[in-house]
């Protein structure tokens, strides 16, 4: 007996053993049948339950998070990072310019107090005679 | 449920956007800095020589101002009158010529006060056209030793 033969039988036994059924047995099988699918009917369609950051693709069955209503905001939480990281720029960019604001004003203070003229200070040409002296040292 | 979700979002936004809100506002008064008006006596008396440029000051000047503002009263009689005397000529320099100034002053004090002194004659005593001739060779030798570095 080959394996397209053995099926074939068990089929055919099958089909067999289910005409053979008393009609009490075939009329409960009908109503738990129909039961299961009012049930079915009401709950609406099925849920899957997913990580809270794993996204539901277009058409897939709506998402249970497993928290209620809030799992909404568990899914923003892949934003904390970059804002964390946005808030660290703005405040070490803002740390440096006022590092260097007072480093100029440190430096215009002592130019101001100075007794060299500012005329020559602003002059390339003045920095070309310090240049000279510095070398003739 | 869905009222309460809206309602979360409401509030949340409303929260987030109170300092965001209030970080616009300032920003738009530092944009300008301080008006003259809005300065302490103290600081209107330390700032004084620059009360006609203020307003058209831009507002990193305008704390840059305000720092060195914070230092006069700390000055002797005649370091406040010097500040004074330079102040005004100091700010009307041009961005650039700010720039030489701060790189020729940290130069001067690189050397001896003798070879700084001797600087300040030699320069005081050149003709303008010396130091008009002296001033392009320089500009020209600086644009030259620019060059190599910029097509690196």
């Amino acid at each position: 007996m080959n394996q397209d033969e053995f099926g074939f039988r068990i089929r055919q036994a099958l089909n067999d053993g289910a005409e053979r059924l008393d009609y009490r047995t075939v009329l409960r099988l009908e109503q738990a049948r129909g039961k299961a699918l009012a049930r079915q009917r009401r709950a609406g369609p099925a849920t899957v339950r997913l990580p809270a950051l794993q996204l539901a693709a277009a058409g897939a069955p709506p998402v249970d998070t497993g928290r209620g209503g809030w799992g909404w905001l568990r899914g923003a939480g892949w934003m904390a990072p970059l804002v964390a990281l946005a808030v660290a720029f703005v405040a070490i960019s803002d740390w440096q310019n006022e590092r260097e604001i007072e480093r100029l004003a440190a430096l215009d203070f002592a130019v101001l107090l100075d007794d060299g003229p500012l005329e020559a200070y602003a002059d390339h040409v003045f920095g070309v005679l310090l240049q000279a002296e510095r070398q003739a040292q | 449920m869905k009222t309460r979700r809206i309602l979360l979002i409401v509030a949340a936004g409303a929260t987030a956007l109170a300092p965001f809100s209030r970080a616009v506002a300032q920003a738009r008064t530092s944009a300008a800095g301080p008006a003259w008006s809005e300065l302490s006596p103290q600081q209107r008396e330390a700032l004084a020589p620059l009360a006609g440029d203020w307003g058209g000051m831009p507002a990193e000047n305008k704390r840059k101002w305000l720092d060195i503002a914070g230092k006069y009263p700390q000055l002797s009689p005649e370091g406040q009158a010097r500040l004074h005397a330079r102040m005004a000529e100091f700010a009307r320099l041009t961005p650039e010529q700010k720039r030489t100034a701060r790189e020729n002053f940290q130069r001067a004090y690189e050397l001896p006060r003798e070879s700084r002194e001797s600087a300040v004659q030699q320069y005081q005593a050149l003709p303008d056209d010396k130091k008009k001739e002296l001033s392009e060779r320089s500009q020209q030798r600086k644009a030259a030793t620019k060059a190599p570095e910029q097509k690196k």
